[in-house]
């Protein structure tokens, strides 16, 4: 346990020895241990607080209420919005500086630090992982201006079907030029309907070794393992990340959700629109799919009653378990079409998975 | 078609949405609170059931949707006394009362085309009517050449029904409230809040009325509504929903017996018992078999 952290600037310090120990513990030739590797990486976890109602607790009461049914405690810090979360093992670091969006800092066993993130998020809907995008993943290392090292895929249509040949595929890919490679990939058109990324490593700063870098990888639920010399490049990737996420969290609640809007003078009217994403199912019983999709559980977590309103046309108003949101989706074997009312919502509503 | 089914179409040409041209929204009309109730000097109320404006247009079209044939004389008088200065200053809306134009818009089932144009003869006001597919014009001009042109032409895609902008009416039966309402339940339930209110569901349910409804004065519309919901929940409160949901004693309000499990295994297990439940409950409300859900699935 390190009890000398008090603030932000010593956070940095201490997270900065974390990833060089375990840039130092690294060696190629166990390159393809890419767990055993994460173990001593940091871990930082970014999360998504919807405090957005004036009862809302603040973020340490927030944390207070979820933490203390999980045998943990919170500690203030100097810095009013860094909080330190103790278990019997480890230390947790809650960064809450930038308000709606949170940065999870540990250097606990990755199996431990998974248990624990889990936890807190699983435990009520205000809390929920930042869901980063394979599209916006893809993209990442051009955002950033970083280097992609690497990059997995989870290619898993289980859920919705057995009957394809590929409903599963997990792959992990290392290559001299990963971002090329990947491209490569999508053009031969090895799975159906385009791959989905998984994860991304990047590689951000300088480019020399022994110069201020941070070798990152950053994974679909939020969460990011992170070694190298420089926490704060670890850090200005991941403020870029927020800040983008924050932008298509706006784009999508401001664009798409349904609302009235007032003027000036009490005048309202309607604004939004529907979010109409184009299908082209690989699963043939569209029925058993929209079955699966409201059934509560993983992937979607989604709890609803559809129903058959026309021929191939379903109809769910749902709960989005992951924030107790509610939305109302209608599905048919060409669109999905989704009514946000304004609130909470995660970008990864939009992302298709035919 | 219902009055609830008309209404839903007629927003369907403001949202984009598959199989449906937006017609209202390509020429710029903005469609303003639906069941908007508004004060006339005389004291009469007016309360159209959409108000859409084009400010570049300097049009304001009162639209009355009719789920059945009967056409009510005296609504139509008052409308047809709505004046631009009216709209300007008793509904807030954003015109120009000095240019703006009104148009007078009865939606209809095609069935009922012909008695409302009859009914319309020597009064204001356009017939729209609707068949599923297409649109017929009749009665009085619109004051926008260009929509009536749009309307005239557009067609909606066979077998695709508008989105259910309005979930549900006074009217609308019962399995229908349940698929809305419980979802809005579940969704409390996970919030911890522990007690719910009818007027909190509307509020969710019905959020793009809501605030016009309540303070205006369409107050029996929307008592219709929350009578429609307090029968509902004391219905399921004392069948499929009983595990999980009671009326308090002498209080317009119910709680829920006890919270969501915090441990996300038996949280997902309790949600599915839940979801079971709400299956059974539609079926008894006449609502179908409904969709096979995994409720027992390996992924669990």
């Amino acid at each position: 346990m390190n009890l000398a952290v008090r603030n932000r600037r010593e956070l940095a310090q201490h997270l900065q020895d974390q990833m060089v120990a375990a840039r130092m513990a690294w060696s190629p030739a166990l390159e393809t241990d890419e767990e055993g590797h994460a173990r001593t990486s940091v871990k930082t976890y970014l999360i998504e607080a919807h405090r957005l109602a004036a009862e809302s607790p603040s973020a340490v009461e927030l944390l207070r209420q979820i933490t203390a049914p999980l045998g943990m405690s919170v500690d203030e810090t100097e810095d009013s919005d860094l909080f330190r979360l103790r278990n019997e093992a480890h230390d947790f670091w809650c960064d809450t500086s930038m308000g709606r969006y949170w940065r999870l800092h540990t250097t606990a066993k990755v199996e431990d630090a998974d248990i624990v993130h889990r936890k807190l998020v699983g435990a009520t809907p205000l809390l929920d992982n930042v869901w980063l995008p394979p599209t916006y993943l893809e993209a990442l290392a051009d955002r950033t201006g970083s280097a992609m090292q690497t990059f997995s895929l989870n290619h898993d249509r289980r859920a919705l079907t057995s009957d394809l040949d590929l409903a599963f595929v997990a792959l992990r890919l290392w290559a001299s030029h990963a971002a090329r490679t990947l491209q490569k990939l999508r053009e031969a058109q090895l799975f159906p309907h385009g791959v989905s990324l998984r994860s991304v490593k990047l590689r951000a700063g300088d480019t020399e070794p022994d110069g201020d870098f941070c070798i990152a990888e950053y994974f679909h639920n939020g969460k990011v393992t992170a070694n190298g010399t420089s926490f704060d490049e670890h850090n200005r990737v991941l403020l870029q990340v927020l800040r983008d996420y924050g932008r298509i969290v706006e784009r999508i609640e401001h664009r798409y959700a349904i609302d009235v809007s007032c003027d000036e003078n009490g005048c309202g009217h309607l604004m939004g629109d529907p979010i109409v994403i184009d299908m082209d199912w690989t699963m043939s019983n569209l029925e058993h799919v929209v079955g699966r999709m409201f059934s509560a559980t993983e992937p979607f977590r989604l709890w609803g009653v559809p129903e058959r309103i026309a021929g191939n046309h379903f109809r769910a108003r749902a709960v989005d378990l992951h924030v107790g949101s509610t939305l109302t989706f209608d599905i048919t074997d060409k669109h999905i079409v989704i009514q946000l009312r304004a609130g909470r919502h995660r970008p990864s509503d939009l992302e298709p998975r035919r | 078609m219902t009055h609830l089914d008309l209404l839903n179409a007629v927003l369907a040409l403001r949202f984009r949405q598959p199989g449906w041209p937006p017609i209202l929204a390509e020429a710029g009309y903005l469609v303003h609170n639906v069941g908007v109730t508004f004060k006339l000097p005389d004291g009469a109320k007016v309360a159209p059931d959409v108000i859409a404006t084009s400010q570049a247009r300097n049009v304001a079209l009162l639209i009355e949707v009719k789920g059945g044939g009967g056409f009510d004389h005296d609504q139509a008088g008052r409308m047809e006394r709505v004046t631009a200065e009216d709209l300007r200053h008793s509904a807030y809306l954003p015109i120009d009362p000095s240019a703006c134009r009104i148009g007078i818009v009865y939606v209809c089932s095609r069935e009922h085309h012909a008695a409302f144009e009859q009914a319309t003869a020597a009064r204001a006001g356009t017939v729209i009517s609707f068949d599923g597919t297409s649109f017929q014009l009749g009665g009085n001009a619109l004051p926008d050449e260009m929509l009536a042109a749009a309307w005239a032409a557009a067609t909606v895609t066979p077998g695709a029904p508008p989105l259910a902008i309005i979930p549900f009416d006074q009217e609308s039966d019962a399995a229908t409230i349940a698929r809305t309402v419980i979802p809005e339940l579940v969704a409390i339930l996970l919030r911890g809040a522990g007690v719910v209110f009818v007027d909190e569901i509307l509020q969710r349910t019905h959020h793009l009325v809501h605030s016009v409804m309540q303070p205006t004065g369409s107050k029996a519309e929307w008592q219709g509504l929350k009578k429609r919901v307090t029968e509902f929940l004391n219905e399921v409160a004392r069948g499929e929903l009983n595990p999980w949901l009671e009326r308090i004693p002498q209080q317009p309000m119910w709680r829920f017996k006890s919270a969501v499990p915090a441990d996300q295994t038996t949280r997902t297990r309790e949600l599915k018992n839940l979801q079971r439940s709400t299956q059974v409950l539609i079926e008894r409300l006449g609502g179908g078999a409904g969709i096979q859900l995994e409720l027992f699935d390996r992924l669990e």
